[in-house]
């Protein structure tokens, strides 16, 4: 630790507070609470001990335990669950310009703007890179790799490769963006926005780290979500979307892994067309 | 578990005054506090002051801490007969609810971004008037509220946690379900970002002046 960083922290620690309690307000809230404890059966608190103490009931609880674990979620009241707010997910994703996302797309028609319910769709893997702008209001390069096909948009032209007819298109311009890009403040604006706001606590089930599920819609555009937030980081870690709000079906989107990087360096987006493609130039 | 010292040395104020003390005698209390009212009396009286505290930490504000404080309070007598674990657990599982309440008061009245509008207010306005040593405290203080409620709420509960509530970092990993070198490195980078905060705000109150 350096001088400086040391009379930092002796700086904080040597703040005070007027933290003194207020006997009047100590007192008050215990009359409070015992007067809702006398209004409580005592029946009530003693009915969970007795049902705990029967052999049955304790093979039946243990049983429960052992299959919430099995699910990997427990559901815990947020009472004691780690401390999570989305302002946590908004400040950490304002930290990144570089995202990595992989999983898989429903190939075909997938109902964007519609109330469509996909089911026995056929699901393509895909990959995607992707720099924010500048100004953060959107991507700039990305590198979008799905089944047979790859687009990429590097330095303000576009890349459209099709293995299949192994041809490329090159347009000028950005043939396709993330718009807008997912800052701190634009997560919030769309907390406000959704509906059917709904959190439960987890846990992973291959690390243990703690984990929080978000499911919301947006009536507007006719989409659901499912999101999966590490607590720690405040990232999202897996992310899904249906096009209907109910999240009824296979989602159009089933995204497994999002890594975001401080930034991502530009060659990564350099697109070397494979030997013998016809590239046809707009 | 008490920032700084108390000059009252009265018997309301020894209490809750140890942390080390209301975690080795809580044991037997919080079994007779599920049924005893009396008991729940004095497992109230053992934390009220620590909880307090902690939401005065959080909040910088003590009206706002006692309303809070009453909230964590309520869901202690509505949870208790659920909470099993040791006296140590019992500790942590009344950080965590204060800790909790404290993040969603934050949250529901999504006052932010209002109390740094009206910390900034206030800061311009105190150090407009600023002479004295005590008022010159006081900008201080407004200023590291402003910067504290502009951290995300983790960061916030890990400086209060270490150098409000002088909780060891295994303590605080305890708490907050991390591991030690998690709570670590989460720390060094609160502090790097409070540091910077700090000076953003100073130099804006300097600008002012």
């Amino acid at each position: 630790m350096t001088d400086n960083e040391r009379q930092f922290e002796d700086f904080i620690r040597d703040i005070k507070f007027d933290d003194t309690p207020d006997p009047t307000h100590r007192g008050t809230l215990e009359q409070d609470l015992l007067t809702i404890l006398s209004k409580q059966s005592p029946r009530q608190i003693e009915f969970w001990r007795t049902i705990m103490k029967a052999k049955i009931t304790k093979l039946a609880a243990a049983a429960v335990i052992i299959v919430a674990v099995a699910l990997s979620v427990s559901v815990l009241t947020n009472l004691t669950s780690p401390a999570w707010a989305i302002e946590d997910t908004a400040e950490a994703l304002d930290e990144f310009s570089g995202i990595y996302i992989s999983g898989t797309i429903a190939k075909g028609d997938l109902g964007e703007g519609s109330d469509t319910v996909l089911i026995g769709k056929e699901r393509v893997p895909c990959e995607l890179w992707a720099q924010a702008n500048q100004e953060r209001t959107g991507s700039g390069n990305i590198r979008l790799d799905a089944g047979s096909k790859i687009m990429v948009v590097y330095k303000m032209t576009t890349y459209t490769y099709d293995a299949d007819s192994n041809r490329v298109d090159i347009k000028p311009g950005q043939g396709f963006t993330i718009d807008p890009w997912p800052t701190g403040e634009f997560v919030l604006q769309i907390q406000e926005m959704v509906k059917d706001w709904e959190v439960l606590y987890g846990k992973d089930p291959a690390s243990g780290r703690d984990r929080v599920f978000i499911t919301c819609c947006y009536p507007r555009l006719l989409k659901s979500y499912w999101f999966e937030i590490d607590v720690e980081t405040g990232l999202p870690v897996r992310l899904k979307q249906w096009h209907n709000t109910r999240r009824q079906g296979a989602p159009a989107y089933d995204f497994q892994r999002l890594i975001f990087f401080e930034e991502l360096p530009d060659e990564l987006f350099e697109f070397d067309i494979p030997e013998g493609t016809t590239i046809i130039e707009k | 578990m008490i920032v700084g010292t108390s000059s009252k040395v009265s018997e309301e104020s020894k209490i809750g005054a140890d942390n080390d003390n209301r975690v080795s005698n809580d044991g037997q209390l919080i079994d007779e506090a599920r049924s005893d009212p009396e008991a729940f009396a004095r497992l109230y009286r053992r934390h009220y002051d620590a909880v307090f505290r902690y939401c005065v930490h959080r909040l910088f504000e003590r009206q706002t801490a006692e309303d809070v404080t009453s909230a964590v309070f309520l869901k202690v007598v509505e949870n208790l007969h659920g909470f099993k674990g040791t006296e140590r657990q019992f500790r942590n599982w009344l950080y965590k609810i204060a800790t909790n309440t404290v993040n969603d008061h934050l949250r529901k009245n999504a006052r932010r971004a209002g109390l740094l509008k009206v910390a900034g207010e206030h800061a311009d306005n105190q150090v407009a008037d600023c002479e004295s040593a005590a008022e010159k405290a006081d900008e201080q203080m407004t200023i590291l509220r402003k910067a504290m409620l502009d951290l995300r709420p983790r960061y916030q509960t890990i400086i209060t946690m270490r150098f409000f509530e002088n909780l060891k970092l295994a303590e605080i990993a305890e708490v907050l379900g991390s591991s030690d070198g998690t709570v670590r490195s989460q720390l060094a980078r609160a502090l790097a970002k409070l540091r910077k905060k700090l000076g953003t705000f100073q130099r804006e109150v300097l600008e002012n002046d």
